[in-house]
């Protein structure tokens, strides 16, 4: 970076451009021991061609865990949050926990973005 | 996206990332990419046991002080810790900072709002830290202030700006407090007088306390121009019949406000050579569609976020007054005007696909996303040739006239228009809160920041 010519020899006591966050941060799930007889969700957002990439992630997947059971993207509601009001967005994220607990998702594959 | 997690209180976000370009990869370089890295990502992000905690970016430092050194050596500091746009900074001082406060009636450490998608509680300190870095003057603060506060409405949506398309802030101050402060109107306003350090700072508050960095969650893929802030020619709008944008929204005259919203374009400006008011608001309908994307405006029909600002020049403002149209008489005149046929909305949203996804309106429809009866047949926009009965379906722009706002500004002399875009951001408009004696204290100030041209 090339900086301001300096005023000779003052020298300046600065204070933090920065913020306090008041978020709390939650506790996760523990990680799954391993994918073998797992239950598996998949969630959409609709974009960035998940409707090809989870056929993907899903046949390479049962691949190499013969026994996991994967859930598939069209069972769930497609979930595009981006520009929804933030009362919307919340009720949709909401209303996708009791379908991932009615199907007995060990864990969710979500996201897809850039 | 780490990032993002832990200001959504997720200490350890697991993702897999993707090495290629997704939007554009063949199936097979698709496949090919998952084998090698993608699907192990995954794997690891399902079965990796989470060990130890991550302390949350941008902790508080307070009034401490976090470094001593001569301008040139605090400057490199806060560029090497990316506290910075990249341009030099006023060193933030106590005292600098506590010049400040003596412009506002809040308490330094009352909270302003609160930010995301850093989820920071923004206080009048932390404004005035940011202010004094920008260059900006201690009368500034009220402005800047009452800036924070609309950008930190919910519906505002200040996290999703920092999507991969570049969308930029912009602010509208009205009222009397405008002209005391010199902020700008005419020529060149948005690069004059105290419009360039005030759009500054609000840059640096967004990249130091909303956590705007650019690669965590600043993603524009060719980056941002400084925040413009604009005033209103409420003058010339009072003479011609027409309100500040501040009293349509039914604040009082002598209130003072800041508007915001935001835009994804910096616009071409039109030269507008025709007097009669419906063929000017062709034009300008012509502009807002050139303006915006039929593939945003095909799945945002009900969305009130999509919204076009429209900035003309006193001049243009001053034809349509003489021949007879209101503001809202416009805006309806330019909405009714500015459509898309669905031609163009296949056309880009197949092969220019918003976030990825190849489709047709006919995809939009079928998943509820395009109402129906906001496609007509036989509304052609004007500039299009006639075309076999069938072919001339077409959407509006926006949902209504209410998503193309008036702004009256710029060059008294030219005839000029431009138009702003945005699909993520509703206008939101803030009283600026004012200390006691502001009147005197500012006084003379206008004349420091108004240039002779």
């Amino acid at each position: 970076m090339v900086a301001p010519v300096s005023a000779k020899d003052e020298v300046y006591e600065v204070v933090s451009p920065l913020g306090e966050p008041v978020v709390k941060m939650m506790t996760m799930a523990p990680r799954l021991d391993t994918l073998e007889g797992k239950t598996i969700g998949e969630i959409w957002n609709g974009g960035f061609r998940g409707d090809e990439s989870f056929p993907i992630i899903e046949k390479m997947l049962r691949e190499r865990y013969p026994t996991i059971k994967l859930i598939s993207y069209t069972d769930f509601s497609l979930v595009t949050i981006a520009s929804l009001h933030p009362e919307k967005k919340k009720k949709t994220l909401e209303a996708l926990r009791p379908q991932i607990q009615e199907k007995g998702c060990d864990a969710v594959i979500t996201g897809n973005g850039c | 996206m780490k990032r993002t997690g832990v200001a959504e209180g997720v200490p350890h976000l697991r993702h897999a990332e993707y090495p290629g370009t997704i939007s554009l990869d063949s199936v097979a370089t698709i496949n090919k990419y998952f084998k090698e890295k993608t699907l192990n990502l995954i794997i690891e992000a399902l079965t990796k046991p989470i060990e130890k905690e991550e302390v949350p970016a941008g902790a508080a430092k307070g009034r401490e002080i976090v470094f001593q050194g001569t301008l040139k050596e605090v400057n490199d500091f806060f560029f090497s810790n990316w506290f910075t746009d990249g341009l030099p900074i006023i060193p933030p001082t106590r005292e600098r900072v506590e010049e400040f406060l003596k412009y506002t009636p809040l308490s330094p450490d009352e909270e302003v709002a609160v930010l995301h998608p850093s989820s920071v509680r923004v206080t009048p300190w932390n404004i005035a830290v940011n202010g004094v870095m920008a260059g900006c003057r201690p009368e500034h603060m009220p402005v800047l202030i009452a800036a924070v506060e609309a950008i930190g409405e919910p519906i505002y949506n200040l996290e999703q700006l920092g999507s991969t398309g570049g969308w930029n802030m912009f602010f509208v101050v009205n009222g009397p407090v405008a002209k005391q402060l010199g902020i700008q109107n005419g020529i060149g306003l948005v690069s004059r007088g105290a419009n360039t350090v005030i759009g500054r700072a609000m840059g640096l508050i967004r990249h130091n306390l909303a956590g705007h960095r650019p690669g965590e969650v600043y993603m524009g893929t060719f980056g941002y121009i400084l925040p413009p802030v604009f005033a209103e020619n409420e003058e010339l709008l009072y003479e011609i019949g027409w309100k500040p944008y501040h009293v349509d929204e039914g604040f009082d005259i002598d209130t003072s406000t800041v508007s915001v919203c935001g835009t994804a374009n910096w616009g071409y400006q039109m030269y507008p050579t025709v007097s009669e008011p419906e063929h000017l608001a062709q034009l300008l309908a012509y502009d807002v569609a050139r303006a915006g994307s039929p593939n945003h405006s095909v799945g945002q029909q009900e969305s009130p976020r999509l919204v076009f600002p429209i900035f003309i020049t006193p001049g243009v403002a001053r034809t349509f007054a003489e021949g007879g149209y209101s503001k809202q008489d416009l805006k309806e005149a330019v909405w009714k005007n500015a459509r898309y046929t669905l031609a163009e909305v296949d056309f880009e949203s197949y092969y220019g696909a918003h976030e990825g996804q190849r489709q047709t309106h006919r995809d939009y429809l079928k998943r509820g996303k395009l109402p129906e009866r906001v496609i007509e047949k036989g509304k052609l926009p004007t500039w299009f040739p006639k075309v076999v009965e069938g072919e001339d379906a077409t959407i509006p722009v926006a949902p209504g006239p209410k998503q193309l706002p008036i702004f009256v500004c710029g060059d008294p002399t030219r005839n000029k228009s431009m138009t702003f875009y945005t699909m993520y951001n509703t206008f939101v408009t803030k009283p600026i809160k004012l200390p006691a004696n502001w009147d005197r204290r500012v006084k003379d100030l206008r004349c420091q920041w108004e240039c002779n041209i």
